[in-house]
């Protein structure tokens, strides 16, 4: 099990790298404020064709073929809680990468959802 | 952007994503399971299910919800906006317990519980992005 427990930390990294470089990419967009037909086209394909965006995609990829990987060595049941990690993951790269302030109350939100969706998932 | 107005976009992607993994899974059930392997079976497989409306509406509903999270990660930060995405688990239990009569055991509900905690506290804990833009 140790050969899968490592390509699920891997998996993670890769779904929470996803996660920092899609967010990256549209902050570089800047916010959507206009929702017109036109104005909102021309913010789709600038955000699909935004290379931060493209990077994240190709990381969620990479996250897909490494979980179906994972699920070909070990149970669902056993393997699905690990997900419950990416959310902490994703804050921490964000607070370094992103400079995101995440302060004590949010740290206490995101253990708490963790550890809920742990225990919805395990209970599964 | 007005936080409460970021959630409930979130909530309708939430949806749009549940809605398309229901489809998807029905259309797959209609196309029925895979069993050989060759090349030939695997492009009648795929070729059936790209066909099939319910997969088409179930491709769409996921585009449409990987669409409204760049909008939502545009206007918020991802360490607030990822967790949030949790709420579907509520959602998903509520559903089955209302709904298909599901019994859903003490492990599931005390998980629900903590989720709802964690969303509270961290719904509270919104600020506005200090740099706009990092281009």
């Amino acid at each position: 099990m140790i050969r899968a427990t490592v390509f699920i930390w891997i998996a993670v990294l890769a779904s929470s790298l996803s996660n920092v470089l899609t967010s990256r990419g549209m902050q570089a967009m800047g916010p959507l404020e206009d929702c017109r037909p036109g104005p909102l086209l021309r913010y789709g394909l600038g955000a699909v064709s935004n290379k931060w965006v493209l990077l994240g995609l190709m990381a969620g990829m990479a996250n897909f073929m490494l979980w179906l990987i994972v699920l070909s060595w070990a149970d669902v049941s056993w393997a699905l809680p690990m997900n419950a990690v990416e959310y902490a993951v994703t804050a921490g790269l964000a607070a370094w990468w992103l400079k995101e302030r995440v302060a004590v109350r949010r740290w206490l939100g995101i253990g708490l959802i963790s550890g809920g969706v742990a225990c919805v998932m395990g209970s599964w | 952007m007005v936080k409460a107005r970021v959630l409930v976009v979130m909530l309708v992607a939430i949806a749009a994503a549940g809605a398309g993994n229901v489809a998807l899974s029905k259309g797959m059930q209609a196309v029925g399971s895979l069993e050989a392997f060759d090349p030939v079976s695997l492009w009648a497989f795929f070729t059936a299910a790209v066909a099939n409306p319910w997969v088409i509406g179930g491709i769409l509903l996921e585009l449409a919800n990987y669409l409204l999270w760049l909008a939502v990660l545009s206007w918020s930060e991802v360490s607030w906006a990822l967790p949030l995405n949790a709420l579907e688990y509520i959602l998903v239990a509520l559903t089955a317990a209302v709904f298909l009569g599901e019994r859903v055991g003490p492990v599931r509900w005390a998980g629900i519980v903590l989720i709802a905690a964690g969303v509270a506290l961290l719904y509270g804990s919104w600020h506005n992005r200090e740099t706009p833009s990092v281009s």
